[in-house]
């Protein structure tokens, strides 16, 4: 091979082999960074059923309960939502959503991210809830399909019961007072 | 002749000289001097540094809404349908970086016929792959500038990319049929202007 061929082609490998790296290793080290590889298929199929909205898998469902990044929301009916929820959960029923909304609205407004879900399955409560807060103005909901059923399926911890005065209110039509509820309120406030 | 022209390699090494590694070279500086205006534009190396900073800066100019959005630019890729899924974000996180890295190494004048290689390697794949999809008539977002817009593959976008692949063919005719080095925008001051007209 020619010597200037043979410096041309070494030239093109060298870009090649550098922007590899460059592009892997930026992603590896970037916050919003992507896997390497990705079930397009799932993951697409899953975003329909999230209605378009953003969907999260199980995966990143947990990943995002353990670290505390986003404020789930159980758009199931009280009763279901009693009978057991992701912890921490606020219930806010997509039937009642107007009268319960209003009460939760600052501290969905100031959560960062929310996750909304249901039973699974076929269930379009999630899909619902978060085409109405959408239109109320909140747009950092996704959608976790799977919902509770693959929650509790996977083992992850399930709470039960309670709910917080929001929530109470929601089921019975009045404001139960729940001094728990307020002292965080009051930590949060200060 | 252009002494200048081989005057970097012809340094080291300067029997280069009397063996022409380009044939082409004599023929061409023939016409320059004569008969062909278009050959003398095309061989002179201020138009081969704009044609190369033009080429470069487009390359980058696309690279970076993509670099800066992977996570869209892997679902574009996904839609074009011509990948396994398994190669899809590798390739998606990879090719930004390649137009980026490349287009700054044009741009710059660094490793010049490498990176002209990759650019026309790219194109040729850019342009397989839109004219594969527009052929079986699937509708994809092209993702070529913008991974947002939904802008759709033309017949438009094979023109579009068609010329940018002339420009580096016309660049690769430049740099390695004639062997010519052109004018470094940064790095190494080499010139190939003729510092003694030709005689």
């Amino acid at each position: 091979m020619r010597g200037p061929v043979k410096r041309s082609l070494l030239q093109a490998l060298g870009i090649i082999l550098i922007s590899l790296a460059l592009g892997l290793g930026v992603n590896a080290f970037r916050a919003d960074g992507i896997p390497l590889v990705e079930r397009w298929s799932e993951k697409l199929a899953q975003k329909q059923q999230a209605g378009g909205f953003p969907a999260v898998s199980l995966a990143e469902t947990v990943a995002a309960f353990t670290r505390g990044e986003a404020l789930f929301l159980d758009a199931r009916d009280l009763d279901f939502y009693k009978l057991g929820h992701i912890p921490r959960a606020l219930n806010l029923p997509v039937q009642e959503f107007e009268r319960v909304f209003p009460r939760m609205r600052e501290r969905l407004e100031t959560a960062p991210w929310l996750i909304a879900y249901c039973d699974g399955g076929s269930c379009e409560a999630s899909v619902e809830l978060t085409e109405k807060l959408f239109l109320a103005g909140i747009d950092r909901v996704s959608v976790f399909p799977g919902g509770f059923q693959q929650w509790k399926d996977s083992g992850q911890a399930v709470e039960q019961g309670g709910g917080t005065r929001e929530q109470q209110g929601a089921g019975r039509g009045h404001a139960a007072s729940r001094p728990g509820e307020k002292s965080e309120k009051g930590e949060k406030g200060s | 002749m252009f002494p200048a022209t081989m005057a970097r390699r012809g340094s080291a090494r300067p029997s280069v000289r009397e063996q022409p590694d380009y044939p082409g070279d004599e023929v061409t500086m023939a016409a320059t001097k004569g008969r062909s205006g278009v050959i003398a534009l095309l061989t002179h190396p201020s138009f081969a540094l704009g044609a190369r900073v033009v080429l470069g800066c487009i390359f980058i100019v696309a690279s970076l809404d993509k670099i800066i959005h992977p996570e869209l630019f892997a679902r574009t890729v996904y839609n074009y349908q011509l990948l396994p899924e398994v190669a899809v974000n590798v390739v998606a996180l990879w090719i930004p970086w390649l137009e980026l890295v490349a287009g700054v190494c044009l741009a710059l004048g660094l490793w010049v016929r490498g990176s002209v290689l990759v650019l026309i390697g790219l194109l040729g794949v850019f342009l397989g792959a839109l004219g594969f999809n527009l052929a079986r008539g699937l509708d994809v977002a092209c993702g070529c500038f913008s991974t947002r817009s939904k802008d759709s593959v033309t017949a438009l976008t094979l023109l579009r990319d068609s010329l940018f692949l002339v420009v580096a063919l016309y660049l690769f005719w430049f740099h390695h049929v004639r062997g010519m080095e052109s004018r470094f925008f940064l790095g190494r001051p080499v010139s190939p202007t003729p510092s003694h007209p030709a005689d």
